[in-house]
């Protein structure tokens, strides 16, 4: 693969080919060594696309309200880009991908595009691909991005960091009103979903739920209350019911990061989550490799090992080797 | 650069209810370390779109009643049309004799029957699995 392909790949996302983009995925899924090339070719053609996070404990129906929710869309005429991750295996690495069977109503449509991922160990509730997936999709003139995460519980969060809106999707009778004051998965809502609301117990939730949101809303000294309301909707995606409201709030949480600015702000908080991640795993594990074949580090580790220095002062005279080789450094300025 | 992890569409060929062995084969894929992107039933352009999208490398079929020669026929044949990449097509369940030598013609490169091991499917996959540049 050489940078013609790279031009072809480009071209072809840029068209919304799908076999293309579908194998633009698949590059920067396996890390491939032109990934970087053309996600750099890539990414000043992004940015267009409203990302929306659809997140929530496992079976509570994500992928049938992603489902519903879609086929909305597509009679809006938008172009949608649906991102559906299911965990991968700790011991064999493998996975069962099983989100996409609820979503035979809009899969094959023309302007709807569907790729399963498996998180292939990272955490948070994301795969370590999903921002670049998002890129592609994004490149591909998606209006907008669906990142359904794996199945949830109470701390992966990791969706917040890459979504302009959040919908958090609960289901009925897991557990009292105390569940409702924990930090985590009902911090990161900036739509609230009940689904299944058909289930007894369905009231009572909703009505948990109803509480915490007006607790929160209560301003306390100096308190500035958010402009946005958070909605508690009801839906039981299977009929389909209550998802026009759904496809409604997010619109509108959509207008009104666009108004208020913040939308800016979520750009901002989403680039810079984007760059740390790619410092601590990319720039940081080659530096380290620098740092380990430099003369430096076989200098000082006798003098560590007989006191005569501490491992910090090790650490930070390691810390003077410059990150990036200087002849690359050249090249950068 | 990372190695390829490999991908596989499995579903069955009509709809009927049993998924057992689909389910059963989906469990082992996965044991050994393989992405299944699993679905219930599927109609052949259905299969051809979602292996397009998913961009997997083998496509597994199950059929424990009748019709998968034309169920193949249609995907095999949609497959070269859509001038998609070399996908290994596998076809499982309840194949009939007669049915093998049609099924291999027309590109179906493996077929198994009824007292398949598993194990011999998943060491067909990585023999066959068309290499990815």
């Amino acid at each position: 693969m050489d940078g013609t392909e790279i031009e072809r790949i480009y071209a072809g996302i840029c068209d919304g080919d799908k076999g293309v983009i579908a194998q633009a995925i698949t590059l920067v899924e396996d890390r491939h060594d032109q990934a970087d090339a053309l996600l750099e070719r890539l990414y000043p053609h992004t940015g267009r696309a409203h990302v929306i996070g659809i997140t929530g404990p496992p079976g509570a129906g994500k992928s049938t309200l992603v489902n519903e929710i879609a086929r909305i869309w597509v009679t809006q005429g938008l172009r949608v880009g649906i991102i559906a991750i299911d965990p991968s295996s700790p011991f064999s690495q493998g996975a069962v991908l099983g989100d996409r069977v609820r979503m035979r109503g809009v899969s094959g449509q023309q302007h709807v595009f569907i790729r399963s991922l498996a998180n292939r160990g990272f955490l948070g509730g994301l795969s370590r691909s999903t921002a670049d997936v998002v890129k592609i999709l994004d490149g591909a003139g998606m209006d907008v991005i669906v990142i359904e995460t794996v199945g949830v519980g109470q701390s992966e969060v990791a969706v917040c960091e890459l979504a302009h809106t959040v919908v958090v999707v609960a289901v009925p009778n897991a557990g009292d009103a105390v569940q409702t004051l924990k930090a985590g998965l009902l911090e990161i809502a900036d739509v609230f979903v009940v689904n299944k609301c058909d289930v007894i117990g369905a009231e009572n939730t909703v009505r948990q739920l109803r509480q915490m949101l007006a607790i929160r809303r209560t301003p306390d000294m100096g308190d500035r209350p958010s402009r946005w309301d958070i909605p508690l909707l009801k839906t039981n995606a299977l009929v389909p019911e209550g998802v026009t409201d759904v496809v409604r709030s997010v619109d509108e949480h959509r207008h009104y990061l666009r108004s208020s600015g913040l939308w800016e702000t979520r750009e901002a908080r989403r680039v810079t989550n984007e760059v740390e991640l790619l410092l601590r795993e990319d720039v940081v594990p080659r530096f380290l490799d620098r740092a380990r074949q430099s003369g430096l580090w076989d200098t000082l580790l006798p003098r560590v090992i007989s006191r005569e220095l501490s491992p910090l002062n090790m650490a930070h005279r390691l810390a003077e080797i410059p990150i990036i080789a200087s002849s690359n450094a050249d090249e950068k300025e | 650069m990372a190695s390829h992890t490999i991908r596989v569409l499995l579903c069955k060929t009509t709809m009927e209810s049993h998924d057992r062995g689909v389910r059963f084969l989906a469990t082992k894929l996965r044991d050994a370390g393989m992405e299944v992107i699993y679905l219930n039933f599927l109609e052949p352009v259905e299969v051809v779109d979602t292996a397009i999208e998913e961009d997997v490398d083998v496509i597994g079929l199950s059929s424990s009643v009748e019709g998968h020669v034309a169920v193949l026929e249609a995907v095999t044949s949609q497959l070269q049309t859509r001038g998609h990449r070399r996908v290994l097509v596998l076809v499982g369940g309840v194949i009939p004799e007669e049915d093998i030598a049609p099924l291999q013609a027309m590109g179906v490169q493996g077929v198994f029957g009824p007292g398949s091991y598993v194990s011999d499917i998943i060491q067909f996959i990585h023999d066959h699995v068309p290499a990815r540049v």
